[in-house]
């Protein structure tokens, strides 16, 4: 320290200042309850129940709701990117506390509208949990403050009020709340706590077609959905007879002459509602003998989410008034609640719906949902919905178009997927030059024809997997089906099983008949490294210098059968790596490794797995 | 020992010839010179045959096209200015009717001029067609025209040589510009056009080739329009112009043939061994010529006025599209594959049936009648009431309670008002009479949107147009 800094009335200086400094904590202390600050007390004790949410390929935010480690998110934080299967979450998710301490965590469930998750850590300490606000009670103008884990900071605190907590117009499924604290991508899945530190709601930041915006899903919302998630590992939700409902504002409630209740616009074939004897124009008074309005699409909203959480299969009572303006009837009707088809995606958001595909026709398609039919003004033809086709791929070359029914495959209907792909692979195992599809566009019908490349033709293609529920098997076998590849298929256990194609025993099997070898791992059983049969069967192939590939463990049968493989760069699962290494194999940890006539995968997720079936393409 | 000398002789002999037929009678230089003179001579003697036979068109104020800004004072104005623009014209008679490179309306320009040589004479438009692209110009000429030989059959083809031809104006003393220009390929299409190195930039522009025949017509820099493709058409349209008898209502009638068609897929014609050109039939209209004629939905179309149809993919529905012309009165023929067996169909255009029409001002939304077309272009699932076509801005069906949403939108098909059913116009039209005598303060709508239906309650005080109506 310099004299230089302090001279000699320093001390009398520094003395003031520290006074005015504390004079200032102690009018702050003073003024707590009004709006500049939110208490430190209340900010202290909210932090360590907010964590860090990552995985392979997204950070967010999060918050512990017991001291067993059950924490909430929001659902697009820990989505997996599988766009086959929508349903599920991303591999390898990490929570992240405030003291550092980092945990891996499983989802319990996850939902994308509400957008909400549940996980689930494994913890010897007890954590501490956050408290619930009723979020029902929101008021317009009220504090609040965001606590998230943005952009790899450590933790921020924003703050603001509340704007709006009716917001219906963003395409949630709920009315959600809108603040002017700030949320930014990182904040997703954080909590938005009131003055006292109880939580209103999930702050989502979400990227929804063109917009970017910050909500809030209300804490109502989204401790049904906790609820939903430990019941069922999954957002139940009931067909409610009043889907195709709308709100009596104020012009329409005139013109009906009736200002209560809620309007009936249509009924959707096959819907709960048309079994319940619901007729479009009726206007539904009650439910279960409680009376029922809405003149607002909020009111609407929450009329909607009190029957969608219901449990399907439960009986409802509903009191309808029929008839025209001035002259109505009651009319006594009784509706059971079932659950819903998977909702097809809107512009919005991705919906729930699996898309299957054959990556080398370029195809992508689904089956078609009722609410499908209604979203794209499709006709009552069964069939399956083409999603889209690749640019130059087989699918694009035959006009394929979204939104097009293909009803019928080498002039057999095909009403669902399953249909549709047996029908397809019994013309591409023949290698039919042109497959004949039946098309129904809007109105108007056409044939058109599909003609695949066959890329592997040549390649004699020998999948051995542990058993017939082999995590990528169906999804191996469709993409060199389409090929054109001349599979075989044989398991260690349980062939009985298996309906797809008839398998074949091991022992029939030459290393030097085949072209590829494909190895597949499962859980459980016998380790596939262990099988005397497919150790043999690897050396010979090895022998008379066939590609050898594999998928997660089963890697390990390659470096067992034949110590001149141990040369090889090869990959297998990450619970597997040690044994690998153990085994003296050039490991390397790649996603994807090649060398030479070996190919082996990690087998993470479905992407992994498409990337490897490139790579084994690129030995035709 | 004869033999041999003769045939040391006669070997000597037929080299010697040999290498006097191959050896050059001048150095290669001097014989490229030559070639390269007697190409100018043939531009020379081509352009000075044909000069006469273009004319130079101005079109004095013409109005900017839509889309068409200039940057003002730092900010992006659209573009208000009149402006001239000038074209290459053909002559195509010695009565002075001339070929615009383009379709144009009379409002179009305030004044055409065209110059022969140096004389100006004033045209007029005779005739137009938008499809073609092309007009029919009249002066009344002092002296007889030069009219240029237009070949009969295709010549020109990539790597052919042609002598652009274009007219300039006073300051350049009326002179004509040559280029001589390479032809590169043909643009396939139903009207061909040719990817042409080294044009000019003036639209109509002459392409002649060194025959001294007429090929094409400039369209912009760098492509010129087939003569041939065009011959068959302009003809017509000449006919037309020179027609003055035909009404002006009766030509604007559109005839229609009443289908919708679609390109057969490649893969899968071949696989039906049908011709590279196909279409389907995908719809044929209740009532229209082609379902008098016999056509079906499903069939596949080879042939139009006893000729195939040409090219394949969108170009071949194009190609159809184009060559079919229709006119009401007008026959035509369609070749035709039903279940593999080949038919020929035929039949008379008849007059396009247009929608009726209506603007509901009061609830501001112009409708229209439905008919099967709509229903199935527009895949419509009401064939009762009336499509709404537009939602008037600011008007009560406008309005929404809601963000964003319209109560009504374009689209929607209005089967009901204040709970009376309108299945046609006439009815919707009665209806909102008597909407308008009672003149309720709401007044539900009952519509059809998609497959779904609803209701909409219009609030009539909203919305009031600022004509002095609402008293």
């Amino acid at each position: 320290m310099s004299k230089r800094y302090f001279p000699e009335a320093g001390l009398p200086v520094m003395l003031t200042a520290l006074a005015l400094v504390l004079c200032n904590a102690g009018e702050s202390r003073a003024q707590e309850g009004t709006p500049q600050d939110i208490p430190d007390a209340i900010v202290r004790k909210v932090d360590p129940s907010v964590v860090a949410i990552q995985h392979e390929r997204a950070v967010g935010s999060g918050f512990v709701i017991s001291p067993d480690g059950y924490i909430l998110s929001n659902g697009h934080v820990v989505r997996g990117n599988d766009p086959d299967d929508p349903s599920q979450p991303a591999k390898s998710i990490v929570v992240i506390m405030s003291d550092e301490r980092k945990f891996p965590a499983k989802v319990v469930g996850f939902c994308m509208n509400p957008d909400v998750s549940l996980l689930k850590i494994e913890v010897d300490t007890p954590l501490e949990p956050v408290e619930f606000a009723d979020s029902k009670q929101a008021q317009i103008g009220q504090k609040c403050f965001a606590v998230g884990t943005p952009q790899g900071l450590k933790r921020t605190f924003t703050s603001g009020m509340l704007s709006n907590v009716t917001r219906t117009d963003l395409g949630t499924f709920t009315a959600v709340l809108q603040t002017d604290a700030a949320i930014n991508p990182g904040n997703s899945g954080g909590p938005l706590f009131d003055r006292e530190g109880r939580v209103l709601g999930i702050n989502t930041y979400a990227s929804r077609g063109s917009n970017n915006l910050g909500f809030t899903i209300p804490s109502h919302v989204v401790q049904v959905l906790r609820d939903h998630f430990m019941a069922y590992g999954h957002f139940v939700r009931s067909d409610v007879p009043i889907f195709f409902a709308s709100e009596i504002y104020d012009e329409l409630g005139r013109a009906l002459q009736f200002k209560q209740g809620v309007l009936v616009n249509y009924i959707m074939k096959g819907s709960s509602a048309e079994k319940a004897g619901l007729r479009q124009g009726d206007i539904l008074v009650a439910i279960d003998g409680k009376p029922v309005a809405a003149r607002t699409q909020a009111e609407m909203l929450d009329i909607n989410w009190d029957f969608t959480i219901r449990k399907p299969g439960t009986s409802i009572t509903l009191a309808v008034m029929r008839g025209v303006p001035g002259a109505y009837e009651e009319v006594a009707l009784r509706a059971v609640l079932e659950e819903t088809e998977p909702k097809p995606a809107t512009r919005r958001w991705p919906g729930e719906q699996k898309i299957h595909q054959y990556e080398t026709l370029g195809l992508k398609y689904y089956d078609i949902v009722k609410l499908q039919r209604v979203y794209l003004g499709l006709p009552d033809v069964p069939g399956v919905i083409v999603k889209g086709a690749g640019k130059n791929s087989p699918a694009a070359k035959a006009d394929l178009k979204a939104s097009q029914i293909i009803t019928a495959v080498e002039g057999e209907p095909v009403g669902d997927v399953a249909s549709f792909e047996s029908a397809l692979e019994k013309a591409m195992a023949a290698h039919d030059k042109v497959i004949v599809l039946d098309i129904q566009a809007g109105k108007l019908r056409f044939k058109t024809a599909l003609a695949p490349f066959y890329d592997l033709a040549e390649q004699k293609i020998a999948i051995i997997a542990s058993s017939p529920q082999s995590e990528y098997l169906d999804l191996i076998r469709r993409e060199l089906l389409a090929d054109g590849a001349q599979l075989s298929i044989s398991f260690l256990e349980d062939a009985e099983a298996y309906t797809a194609q008839p398998p074949v025993p091991m022992t029939g099997i030459k290393g030097e008949d085949i072209d590829i070898l494909l190895l597949l791992d499962g859980s459980g059983g016998t380790p596939i490294w262990e099988n005397e049969e497919i150790l043999r069967i690897v050396r010979e192939a090895n022998a008379a210098e066939k590609k050898l590939t594999a998928v997660g463990s089963a890697a390990l049968a390659l470096i067992a059968a034949d110590e001149a493989l141990l040369e090889k760069k090869m990959t297998t699962s990450k619970q597997h790596s040690g044994e690998a290494v153990r085994r003296k194999a050039r490991y390397t940890g790649n996603e994807v490794e090649k060398d030479g006539n070996v190919l082996t995968t990690t087998g993470f997720d479905r992407d992994t797995v498409r990337e490897f079936i490139k790579q084994l393409r690129a030995y035709r | 020992m004869k033999h041999r000398y003769l045939q040391r002789i006669g070997l000597l002999g037929t080299t010697a010839l040999l290498a006097g037929c191959t050896l050059p009678k001048e150095s290669a230089p001097s014989q490229g010179r030559s070639s390269f003179a007697a190409m100018q001579q043939a531009v020379t003697e081509v352009s000075d045959r044909s000069k006469d036979g273009l004319v130079l068109i101005k079109m004095e104020g013409t109005k900017p096209s839509g889309n068409s800004y200039t940057v003002s004072g730092g900010s992006l104005r659209k573009d208000t200015s009149l402006s001239d623009k000038t074209y290459c014209g053909l002559i195509l008679d010695a009565d002075g009717h001339i070929l615009l490179p383009r379709h144009a309306e009379p409002a179009d320009a305030k004044r055409i001029l065209v110059w022969v040589g140096d004389t100006e004479y004033s045209a007029k438009i005779l005739k137009s067609d938008e499809r073609l692209d092309l007009a029919i110009l009249k002066i009344i000429p002092e002296a007889p025209l030069t009219i240029l030989p237009r070949p009969t059959e295709k010549t020109f083809s990539a790597g052919a040589w042609g002598v652009l031809l274009e007219p300039s104006g006073e300051d350049k003393d009326f002179e004509i510009f040559t280029s001589l220009g390479f032809c590169r390929g043909e643009v396939a299409g139903r009207y061909g056009e040719f990817r042409m190195d080294g044009t000019p930039s003036m639209a109509g522009s002459l392409l002649i080739d060194l025959d001294g025949q007429l090929v094409g017509i400039l369209k912009v820099r760098g492509l010129v329009r087939s003569m041939i493709d065009l011959e068959e058409d302009f003809a017509v349209l000449l006919a037309d112009a020179m027609n003055p008898g035909e009404d002006d209502d009766e030509a604007k009638k559109k005839g229609w043939l009443g289908i919708l068609t679609q390109p057969v897929n490649k893969a899968y014609g071949r696989e039906l061994d049908l011709p590279r050109s196909a279409l389907w039939a995908l719809h044929v209209f209740e009532g229209s010529p082609a379902a008098e004629a016999g056509l079906q939905a499903g069939d596949v179309l080879v042939g139009l006025y006893n000729k195939p149809l040409r090219f394949n993919g969108s170009r071949a529905n194009t190609f159809f599209i184009q060559s079919l012309r229709p006119k009401p009165g007008k026959a035509f023929t369609l070749d035709v594959i039903r279940d593999g067996e080949p038919m020929v169909l035929s039949g008379t255009f008849a007059e396009a049936p247009e929608p009726d029409t209506l603007l509901a001002e009061d609830l501001g939304v112009a409708v229209q009648s439905i008919s099967n077309q709509e229903v199935i272009k527009k895949n419509l699932f009401a064939d009762a009431g009336v499509l709404v076509t537009e939602v008037v801005k600011g008007s009560s069906a406008a309005f929404s309670g809601s963000m964003g949403s319209k109560l009504l939108n374009k689209g929607d098909v209005i089967v009901a008002l204040g709970g009376e059913p309108t299945p046609t116009l006439d009815d919707f039209n009665r209806v909102l009479d008597r909407v308008r005598q009672d003149k309720p303060e709401v007044l539900l709508v009952g519509y059809v949107r998609g497959r779904s239906t609803g209701y909409a309650s219009l609030n009539l005080s909203l919305g009031k147009n600022g004509k002095g109506e609402n008293q």
